[in-house]
């Protein structure tokens, strides 16, 4: 599992959910990042916006380097959210739960990252959960139990570094979980 | 990954949580009701052996776990509904209890007889004379009528968890209970669990561990001052430091468990096991004694027990009675070891992390 491979953590999610804040709070160096002027207000007021990817690394002990990539926010970059997605470790979503379309939102990126769901490698952290009409938490674990899938939904402030944290160390959780399944089956 | 045994008993868990927020709520508790009469399980206690009869009974009973018509669990003498008195116990304690709801099975050493005893089971111990004796306790306490007195569940130890899980398995009417304590301090609780308000210092002391486990009754809508709290925080404390780290009675101990759903970690922040244990336990059913097994070194039995009555309490848990007479599920192999153990180990040192490596 994952061994000779590139060893990497996608952070995916919409625009403005907080993909490139998570990144820089435990990246060794400032995320290199390909941001423009954001040109879609419509979807989400902010000044600029991701349209390539994310880039950020944490160097091991051991000499190992793990990549860790921020998925641009808009759809019509769907096509690289799949690219990015081959051979991670696994998948951190990020949700902003204020957007009116975040149920929608969750659906097209459990899409696109379908097969790591399935292998539960996929850990959901859900922002501004607390703001009126927002979704709940509730709302989407109602969401995956349709599809059947049993997998992490926090509530987070990627701002805080330790909310960061815990959604690494959720995902390290189910990762190590699917090695012991893999080496008892 | 999920393992494929034979259920013979489905649903003994309420989702309570589920049940709050979807319109299942009434198949739901349903479900949840009709559990409870499903799996009854037993107290017992054991006073008055010897330390090596005492040793040999707890070992047979350890061999009989799950082979019993009705599970069953060892509490303290106060508590439990069963009571095996060895020639040790005191006489006069011993008549005061006859004519009282509790069981009674009476060690001897010989032919001897003991006034009112019920049941006689003879030292040295056999199994299938312990178990013989475990099924007629059982098929006696399955007609008994219930106790008119409290039921042994409410005791201080698990009142207020009793008292939710009571409210859970009730339709809503959207009115408030609460429970007092203390100087005057007092937990206000929604009847659909998904809100409670008190002071400050309650919600202190419900974070710390230190809420009181008494009763909810009914009350008027709490003052508005009070600060309002999910009820989600609500049913995961009071289920992780309910019954001083035993597993709740209401659940089997050697049933395999099995998360419906993950706990909001971003609201109750985990203890470094609990990851760990929500990812195995969201891949399959588990014994409580396999977890202990598995998490060795990070994780003892208080600590999964205590995660499982949480669980339970929020309504995110799932078990089912296994046939213990599959063979035990394949024991997961340890990855610190592999490539992928020394990666995460390593990450986990990189970000300074708790998490629940084993």
């Amino acid at each position: 599992m994952f061994e000779g491979q590139e060893i990497k953590i996608v952070f995916t999610g919409p625009m403005g959910a907080g993909k490139t804040t998570a990144i820089a709070a435990i990246s060794d160096s400032a995320p290199v990042s390909t941001d423009v002027d954001n040109a879609d207000r419509a979807s989400c007021d902010k000044d600029m916006t991701t349209v390539a990817l994310d880039f950020g690394q944490l160097k091991l002990e051991t000499g190992q380097v793990v990549r860790l990539y921020g998925t641009p926010g808009q759809k019509r970059f769907e096509f690289m959210w799949r690219i990015l997605g081959q051979g991670a470790l696994g998948v951190i979503l990020l949700l902003d739960a204020s957007h009116i379309s975040a149920l929608a939102e969750l659906d097209a990126y459990l899409d696109a990252f379908d097969d790591l769901a399935r292998r539960r490698l996929l850990v959901v952290g859900i922002g501004r959960t607390n703001e009126p009409g927002a979704t709940s938490v509730p709302d989407v674990l109602q969401r995956l139990r349709l599809r059947n899938l049993i997998i992490p939904v926090f509530s987070v402030d990627v701002r805080r570094r330790e909310d960061v944290h815990l959604l690494i160390d959720a995902l390290l959780s189910l990762i190590e979980a699917a090695s012991d399944a893999e080496g008892s089956s | 990954m999920a393992r494929s045994r034979r259920a013979l008993r489905l649903r003994i868990l309420h989702p309570l949580e589920l049940a709050a927020h979807v319109p299942m709520l009434a198949s739901l508790q349903r479900t949840m009701t009709r559990s409870s009469s499903l799996r009854d399980t037993r107290t017992y206690a054991i006073e008055g052996l010897s330390h090596d009869a005492s040793g040999a009974l707890r070992s047979i009973m350890q061999v009989l776990s799950g082979r019993t018509q009705c599970p069953w669990q060892l509490v303290p003498l106060a508590s439990a509904e069963v009571l095996i008195l060895g020639p040790n116990f005191d006489a006069a304690k011993e008549a005061a209890l006859i004519g009282s709801a509790r069981y009674i099975v009476r060690v001897t050493l010989s032919d001897e007889s003991h006034f009112g005893e019920i049941t006689r089971l003879e030292y040295p111990f056999r199994v299938f004379q312990v178990l013989s004796t475990f099924e007629e306790v059982a098929s006696k306490l399955g007609v008994r009528k219930p106790s008119t007195t409290e039921a042994p569940s409410r005791n201080h130890s698990w009142a207020l968890f009793d008292s939710l899980r009571d409210l859970a398995s009730h339709t809503s009417h959207r009115q408030w209970q609460q429970t007092q304590y203390g100087d005057g301090r007092v937990l206000f609780v929604r009847d659909d669990l998904r809100e409670f308000a008190a002071d400050p210092s309650v919600h202190d002391d419900l974070l710390a561990g230190n809420l009181p486990q008494l009763p909810l009754t009914p009350s008027a809508d709490p003052p508005a001052q009070l600060q309002r709290g999910r009820g989600s925080l609500l049913l995961w404390h009071v289920g992780l430091n309910a019954g001083r780290g035993n597993l709740s009675r209401t659940l089997d101990p050697s049933a395999g468990y099995r998360l419906l759903a993950w706990p909001d970690f971003g609201v109750t922040p985990p203890h470094k096991a609990h990851l760990r244990l929500s990812a195995l336990l969201a891949g399959g059913l588990h014994r409580r004694d396999e977890l202990v097994e598995t998490l060795a070194g990070s994780a003892d039995v208080v600590t999964v027990n205590r995660f499982i009555n949480a669980c339970a309490a929020s309504g995110l848990m799932h078990a089912e009675r296994l046939d213990s007479e599959l063979p035990p599920a394949p024991k997961p192999k340890a990855s610190s070891g592999s490539f992928v153990g020394s990666l995460i180990s390593s990450i986990r040192s990189k970000l300074r992390l708790g998490g629940g490596n084993v």
